[in-house]
């Protein structure tokens, strides 16, 4: 019969029914440890060991919720992308459409809302408010009632000629991260040709 | 013999708490089940948090994917509008199957809430397969009577391309016959030679018209460009008519192939799209309409198809998607809200789907050109 680790409790019933004269002398003087630094072989952890422990179990928590909120800022930056590119692209679509005179070239593309190659910004702005926001109007403006705009659209015509054969168009779509103060966009290009 | 444990008497009073045996005090075991009972709790409510977010944004996730894709194939189809026909099409199926009044087939046809049922609209698209464009042999003379239609199999690719067309289908063949520019012509493809290069073909509903815009045995021109032809029509069944992929509960994004639908041949393209609305932006006549103006965009209903469908020069699509299931515990905006001459479905609250708008617009770049000329 094998001997029984003395640190480990006993599965059997057998040494706890065992009366106690029939200990034998201690091998062992009394209080002998094999890891002699603690209370006790069976004792339990130090406190320090268990602040280090939850210290550990904390901070791989926080690490595992810096997962979950980048993937949720994650999920809202593609779509708000995605939000970005169809408005800058509508607005190229626009440009795109827009009747070509002999008289004016580029300043007539640029007649949506101002000259855009005149004035010191050479990009014209539109403001789009979030879904759900009321639009900016003359008269939710003084009511104070319409929101933030969420995406700022912003285009410039630049002439590719001097003989004004052709310009180039180029929309940007642009939109704050609330969170970060950063700010995300994107940049669609094309080329005008002067119509026949 | 067998020992006992070297270090201490287990049943000794004063050392029982250091004992290698000794078990907890009741007191002890409490505290410990309390903490771990709230560590517990904690954790799980981090995780039930977590799930929740994970199925919320799942649901976010593929509601934005459906109206990221719907808006993709609506846009390339349209831009693509026009092509290879001249804008306009003679001989061609009628809408649900009749012969149009107006004979011709426009690049764009306008469905305002096409069932009347006040929800939405449809739009027709047609052009010809850009990649398969093909000419007829300079010495076969087509007439209108002709059932084939012949191709130079050892010209350039078209041995390849020939092998493209498939029974059933359409095929788009374009000439300058009339002074005034294309005309463009529609059959359904009844067999394929590829190696004789021949294409048979039969009228469609609207081959009639032909006898009404040309003598019998008037040729065709000598050389004309064809190329499968697709005639596209974009709708919603949102109806509980048990015909579709769609119910008013499921409602999907539907794409008609044979200017019939709703039919159930119809091919359901994107679950849960709610809401398609269609606005045009229609040139005067003059030419120098600013689309960037509201004033110039008119719903379907005002517009012609017959007169006014090469004057359109920009598409706006309106798309509404929502998410496959109701997530009760959020309301977001909780109704269908109004897009274009649609009005909203309720108030905050009434459902509790997750819903989401896109509006873009499209330049019908073929027809825009025609216009510039």
């Amino acid at each position: 019969m094998s001997k029984p680790d003395p640190r480990l409790p006993s599965l059997t019933r057998a040494p706890a029914a065992r009366p106690m004269q029939h200990r034998p002398p201690a091998h062992r003087p009394l209080g002998h440890r094999t890891r002699p630094h603690r209370a006790g072989a069976n004792a339990g952890f130090t406190l320090v060991e268990a602040l280090i422990a939850t210290a550990l179990l904390g901070f791989s928590l926080i690490v595992m919720f810096g997962f979950h909120s980048q993937a949720v800022r994650s999920n809202m930056h593609a779509r708000k992308m995605t939000d970005c590119t169809y408005l800058a692209q509508t607005q190229l679509e626009r440009l795109i459409a827009l009747p070509w005179t002999a008289s004016s070239t580029h300043a007539d593309l640029s007649d949506i809302s101002a000259d855009s190659t005149s004035s010191a910004d050479p990009w014209v702005t539109l403001e789009h408010p979030s879904s759900g926001l009321a639009a900016r109007t003359a008269a939710n403006e003084t009511a104070g009632t319409y929101g933030e705009p969420s995406y700022f659209v912003t285009w410039d015509i630049e002439e590719m000629s001097s003989t004004g054969e052709w310009v180039r168009l180029r929309v940007r779509c642009q939109y704050r991260d609330e969170a970060f103060n950063q700010w995300h966009g994107t940049t669609v290009s094309s080329y005008r040709f002067r119509d026949s | 013999m067998p020992t006992c444990p070297a270090s201490q008497p287990p049943s000794s009073p004063g050392l029982a708490r250091r004992s290698a045996r000794a078990a907890f005090t009741l007191l002890e075991l409490m505290i410990a089940i309390a903490i771990g009972g709230f560590t517990v709790a904690a954790l799980y409510s981090l995780f039930s948090v977590q799930s929740r977010q994970l199925a919320t944004q799942d649901l976010q996730m593929e509601m934005n994917q459906n109206l990221r894709f719907a808006a993709d194939m609506m846009t390339r189809s349209l831009r693509l509008s026009g092509y290879g026909s001249g804008g306009y099409v003679y001989g061609y199926y009628g809408p649900n199957g009749t012969t149009d009044a107006g004979s011709t087939l426009p690049a764009v046809i306008p469905w305002e809430d096409p069932d009347g049922d006040g929800g939405p609209d449809a739009i027709t698209v047609v052009y010809a397969e850009p990649t398969l464009m093909m000419d007829t042999r300079n010495d076969v003379v087509e007439e209108f009577t002709t059932q084939t239609i012949s191709f130079r199999p050892t010209m350039l690719d078209y041995a390849a391309k020939l092998q493209q067309y498939n029974v059933g289908e359409l095929l788009l063949c374009s000439d300058y016959a009339d002074m005034t520019g294309m005309r463009s012509y529609l059959w359904t493809i009844t067999a394929v030679n590829a190696a004789n290069g021949t294409i048979s073909v039969a009228a469609n509903d609207g081959f009639t018209d032909f006898a009404n815009l040309f003598t019998v045995n008037t040729n065709l021109t000598p050389i004309m460009t064809c190329s499968k032809g697709t005639v596209m029509t974009f709708y919603v069944d949102d109806d509980d008519d048990g015909v579709g992929a769609g119910t008013s509960r499921y409602p999907v994004l539907m794409l008609d192939l044979n200017m019939n639908f709703p039919a159930n041949d119809d091919i359901p393209l994107v679950d849960n799209i709610e809401d398609l609305q269609l606005d045009y932006c229609v040139d005067d006549g003059t030419g120098t309409t600013d689309c960037s103006l509201s004033a110039s965009w008119v719903s379907g209903s005002t517009i012609d198809p017959a007169n006014d469908a090469d004057n359109v020069w920009m598409v706006r699509v309106g798309l509404v998607s929502r998410s496959s299931r109701e997530e009760f515990r959020d309301q977001y905006p909780g109704f269908r809200p109004a897009l274009s001459n649609r009005t909203a479905s309720g108030t905050p609250g009434t459902d509790h789907y997750f819903r989401k708008v896109m509006v873009t617009e499209v330049t019908l770049r073929n027809i825009r050109a025609l216009a510039r000329m």
